[in-house]
């Protein structure tokens, strides 16, 4: 346990960050584990953790540390094994299946990092997908000013297939942002990204937080992508390593190797 | 290699099952269609067999015309039977008769199936094949009995009174007992009523005569001998046969009698299969596409592309035979079915045992193989095309075939040669077989060139779920994408819908045209023909009785034959006419000559249809050598060319007495009445049909109203039979759609988990697929109906003639697209909820 890659210190206390904005998503002794008996494997061990509204995290760790499960947990689109996730002030667990799909539509924006867009829609229609599938009209205000931020308001006919991948990108962040929503989980946003690429999408994911107040919890395994965000989770074995506020690059990269 | 193949069809098992069913119902069809008329064919054999154990030789009338002509007065008179008797050698022999009558019980109501009830008269040993199973046999002329299987399914009881009606009026008979031909408990599905001979053959007015002489053989002669003798002795309007080439005869009559069922059949087997043959084939492109970069790394590591090839071959192949084998078991299973159907149209046959012959076992799984295998061969020779870079790159796909720069020039000429065979099958002589390729080459055009109308006729059947939003709008787009695949769903769709269109806009036209034909044509105010009791027309006494009803001023008998005549092909129809009468009741337009010259036609003249006459080079004052049912020679003269609207008229026409003295025929086919002026119908059609239910419950009586309805009645009843048979065609093309279905939603696992997880409810992701189903399924319908309708109308074009009416069934063709839609939606069920269920996260993650 305590020979991994993010040092001894992941296994004590854990740092408490103190949290200064109110929290739009709590986990509360969250556990998710795949399989049973013997080859059963604990992918998140009763993890308390909470984001705070306008904020950009991002989530670290190495593959297996439980990054992804989290984020799949938080985001509703899994159910946990144990323990409580409440986003923006609904208790997951309480509901249905209906329920969910109500509120991933409502309450959560995603951004993966392949295969965000439908192919036979245009940019327009897959930014204004979770409005159409609630039936609902899109705010003409808001969406112009996301496709001006975003930069593709002169891409907007084009289908995904005539789009360059930070541009699918950016739709895919118009996209999520559409409709409001309290979060928008973000999973490798720029994994399959340039380098220059990368930076448009990151600082355009920065500038919806500061600027158009939303709130966004990423998770990468780039410390460069981290460095844009306000907090940094580091995740190590199914539990958080690290939890604080971050600036630089390098100071990710401090917080991620341990200090080493 | 082909444990490769192997492995792919354990790891796909619904596609296989769905690709497997597609071959199977074709070939169910197939081979229940064998084992029905296979198992037929043996139970009449063996009857037969059993029935003539007792006869040397047979003598039975000539048939100079074939054996179609059964209403002629038989040649087989008691003075040959006198004369056989002299002859050195017989040691018995005697006449029996049988015939078609109508059976019926006392209140008029019909016993037993129309066109198989017959009345036989018994014979005395050792020819007689009857014995009594309840009863006895009819001594006297007032007793009849019947066979065990009517008795039974009629609930009849000995001491009952049932009526026979033949040539003449109907007579009555009290049953004295239940009887068993050759051991057998029916004649061949058949109901028979069995009289003393005077009584069956006054009914089958034959009195004095026989439908056959039974001859058996003394000791030490021969039936050879004994035939070679009869036959130098006998008349040539009889022949002579041993009991064993009778039997041989009769067997294979029965069986070319059943070969127009059994072709029917087969064709709807084919056409099933012809569509299954589509479905494989969108399945192996599919499949195809989806292992490209397996195909890749094959190559890569240095498989040939025979071997591709043959991996791919070798798939469809294994579809084949599983699916034939299927088939086979399935058709075990439908021939009792196809039974039923044929009895519900009011077409009766034996059954009894089942017999599967190893040919159906082989023909089936012949066709099975060659019809998946030859599906299979263009995405086969597609998968050889894919290069060992496509196991690197993802998206690199098979290099275009030499051919593929000309699929729009290849798809025209597929559907011109398609046309133009269809077009010589119909007009040209081809014939049928020619006619029906050339419909499959039509189809293959159509389906190699829909993917070019697939993009815009998505968007404007599209249009109908657009209303429903987001979801409507990616069904719509979804049906789009990959124009091929659509095509070739929606073509075997096509397929049946077109042909289901075809025969009801044929149908269609075939009823208004014979309204419009009896509008313009008949004139008279009743029409007396047989009805279901008979298939043997109606006794000539019947005009004189009708004659007598009082309010009726004229009535005019029609009797058909059919006659040989030299210097033309073919039997042709002669009709035999009272002239005078039937000017009065019935319009025809004169080409040549007058209503008031026919009017004194005389017995060595003839009219000619305008049609007949001009393909044969005939006009007025040509003479005419003819040879009619009986074997007589006649010279007639053409005193009169008409055109026939309603085609009451056969080529030739001549007075009703030639028929009835030189052509031997005994029957009227239909009377005419006419009303004395001012005479209502209501006086009079209740008398007539007073008696005809009395004395004549072998003929019904219908206005020219009654009478398109009954036409039409008749036409929906064979329609009927052809929408369920082509409904298996319809049935395979939605397993079709399903494999399609089910094959995109995998496809698009990641798009379904991204659409669920920005929102989109399990309801909305099955409204997708629903709707792409139901887009996909009125694509095919579109098309079908189109061409269906265009093929029907090109058809009426060049066969019609300027009399054929045309009428669209607009009624049909829009249950036909609201059936399409809703057919749609069934074949949805599955991959809709299959998609549903996706789990959001796998159908996301990374591969």
């Amino acid at each position: 346990m305590t020979t991994s890659q993010y040092g001894a210190s992941a296994a004590g206390a854990v740092p408490q960050y103190p949290l200064t904005y109110p929290p739009v998503v709590v986990a509360h002794k969250l556990c998710r584990r795949y399989g049973s008996g013997e080859a059963a494997v604990t992918a998140l061990d009763e993890v308390d953790i909470a984001f705070g509204t306008g904020r950009f995290a991002a989530v670290m760790g190495a593959s297996g540390s439980g990054k992804s499960t989290l984020l799949h947990l938080l985001a509703a689109l899994d159910r946990p094994t144990s323990g409580t996730v409440v986003v923006d002030g609904t208790d997951l667990g309480a509901l249905d299946e209906r329920r969910l799909t109500r509120l991933r539509r409502e309450k959560i924006g995603f951004v993966f990092q392949a295969f965000n867009l439908l192919p036979v829609l245009d940019a327009e229609e897959n930014i204004l997908l979770p409005l159409s599938l609630a039936h609902e009209r899109a705010d003409r205000d808001w969406f112009d000013q996301l496709v001006t931020t975003m930069g593709i308001a002169d891409r907007l006919r084009h289908r995904p297939s005539q789009l360059s991948g930070g541009q699918q990108q950016r739709v895919a962040v118009a996209r999520a942002l559409i409709g409001r929503p309290a979060v928008i989980f973000a999973d490798e946003p720029t994994g399959n990204l340039d380098s220059r690429a990368s930076d448009d999408v990151l600082t355009l994911m920065r500038q919806a937080v500061d600027e158009l107040e939303q709130t966004v919890v990423m998770v990468t395994h780039d410390a460069h992508a981290a460095s844009y965000a306000h907090d940094l989770v580091v995740l190590a074995d199914g539990r958080v390593a690290h939890h604080g506020q971050i600036g630089t690059r390098e100071a990710v990269l401090q917080v991620v190797q341990g200090g080493k | 290699m082909l444990r490769l193949s192997l492995r792919s069809f354990a790891s796909h098992k619904l596609r296989v099952v769905l690709t497997t069913i597609s071959v199977a119902l074709g070939v169910a069809l197939m081979a229940g269609t064998y084992i029905l008329t296979d198992t037929i064919n043996a139970s009449y054999s063996k009857l037969v067999g059993a029935a003539y154990a007792g006869e040397s030789v047979v003598i039975t009338p000539s048939a100079p015309l074939g054996d179609n002509n059964s209403a002629q007065i038989s040649p087989v008179s008691a003075a040959i039977l006198a004369k056989v008797r002299q002859v050195p050698g017989v040691a018995a022999a005697d006449g029996e008769i049988i015939a078609n009558a109508g059976l019926l019980n006392t209140s008029g109501h019909a016993l037993g199936t129309a066109g198989f009830t017959y009345v036989a008269g018994t014979e005395p040993p050792p020819f007689q094949v009857l014995d009594a199973a309840h009863g006895h046999l009819p001594t006297g002329p007032g007793e009849a009995a019947v066979d065990v299987d009517t008795a039974t399914a009629h609930r009849l009881h000995l001491g009952e009174v049932i009526e026979v009606a033949g040539a003449g009026p109907a007579r009555r008979y009290r049953l004295v007992g239940t009887v068993r031909f050759a051991g057998s408990s029916s004649f061949a599905g058949a109901s028979v009523a069995v009289l003393t001979l005077p009584q069956a053959q006054a009914i089958a007015g034959e009195a004095g005569r026989y439908t056959q002489i039974d001859v058996a053989a003394s000791p030490g002669v021969t039936p050879a001998q004994l035939q070679h003798r009869l036959a130098s002795v006998l008349p040539h309007d009889v022949v002579v046969r041993t009991g064993s080439q009778q039997v041989a005869k009769s067997v294979s009559d029965f069986a070319n009698g059943l070969g127009f069922i059994k072709t029917f059949l087969l064709v709807f087997a084919y056409i099933a299969l012809f569509v299954g043959g589509f479905i494989i084939l969108n399945t192996f492109s599919v499949t195809v596409a989806q292992r490209t970069r397996e195909t890749g790394l094959l190559r890569a590591m240095g498989a040939s592309r025979r071997q591709v090839l043959w991996s791919v071959i070798f798939e469809s192949g294994l579809i084949g035979v599983a699916g034939a084998a299927a088939g086979v078991a399935l058709g075990i299973g439908l021939a009792p079915g196809l039974d039923a159907i044929f009895k519900a149209f009011g077409a009766n046959l034996a059954d009894n045992g089942m017999v599967l012959e190893a040919r159906t076992i082989i023909v089936s799984v012949v066709v099975g193989l060659v019809v998946s295998v030859l599906a299979g061969l263009a995405p086969a020779l597609r998968a050889t095309r894919i290069p060992p870079l496509a196991a690197l790159r993802s998206g690199t796909g098979a290099e275009p075939g030499r051919l593929s720069r000309y699929s729009l020039a290849i798809s025209v000429a597929v559907f011109l040669l398609g046309a133009a065979m269809v077009a010589d099958g119909v007009a040209g002589g081809g014939g049928a077989l020619l006619a029906g390729t050339g419909a499959l080459a039509l189809f293959v055009g159509i389906a190699l060139f829909s993917p070019r109308l697939i993009p815009g006729l998505a968007r404007g059947v599209g249009q109908l779920v657009s209303w429903r939003g987001v979801t409507g709008q990616i069904a719509r787009e979804n049906a789009r994408r990959l124009p091929g695949r659509t095509a070739v769903t929606s073509a075997a769709l096509m397929v049946g819908l077109a042909l289901v269109t075809f025969v009801s806009v044929l149908a269609s036209g075939a009823k208004a045209t014979i309204d419009s034909a009896v509008n313009s044509s008949f004139a008279g105010n009743l029409i007396v023909e047989a009805n279901a009791n008979s298939n043997q027309g109606i006794p000539a006494s019947l005009a004189v009785a009708l004659q007598k009803v009082p309010g009726v001023e004229v009535v005019s008998p029609v009797t058909f034959s059919e006659a040989d005549i030299a210097g033309v092909q073919g039997v042709q129809e002669v009709t035999g006419v009272e002239p005078a009468a039937l000017s009065d009741l019935y319009r025809v337009k004169w080409e040549n000559g007058s209503t008031a010259e026919f009017d004194r036609l005389r017995t060595d003249q003839t009219v000619l249809t305008q049609s007949f006459a001009q393909s044969n080079h005939l006009h007025l004052g040509s003479a005419l050598t003819v040879v009619t049912a009986s074997g007589k020679h006649l010279n007639l003269t053409v005193a009169g060319i008409v055109s026939d609207r309603a085609g009451l008229l056969g080529p030739l026409t001549v007075t009703r007495r030639v028929l009835e003295q030189e052509f031997g025929q005994s029957n009227d086919g239909v009377d005419f009445v006419g009303y004395a002026p001012g005479v209502s119908n209501r006086a009079v059609q209740p008398t007539v049909d007073h008696l005809l239910a009395q004395d004549y419950p072998q003929a019904e009586s219908l206005t020219a109203t009654q009478f398109e309805t009954q036409q039409a009645n008749q036409v929906n009843s064979l329609l009927g039979l052809v929408y369920v048979l082509l409904a298996l065609a319809v049935i395979v093309s939605l397993f079709g759609l399903v494999n399609t279905l089910v094959l995109a939603v995998h496809e698009r696992k990641r798009e379904l988990g991204l659409l669920r997880a920005v929102g989109a409810s399990r309801r909305q992701v099955r409204q997708m697929v629903r709707y792409e189903s139901v887009i996909t399924s009125l694509i095919g319908a579109v098309l079908g109906l189109v061409t269906g309708a265009l093929l029907a109308l090109a058809l009426e074009h060049s066969i019609g003639g300027a009399g054929f009416v045309t009428s669209l069934p607009v009624s049909t063709m829009v249950v036909l697209l609201v059936v399409a839609g809703l057919a749609g939606v069934v074949a949805a069920a599955l991959p809709a909820r299959r998609a549903a269920r996706l789990d959001i996260l796998s159908a996301i993650a990374l591969d």
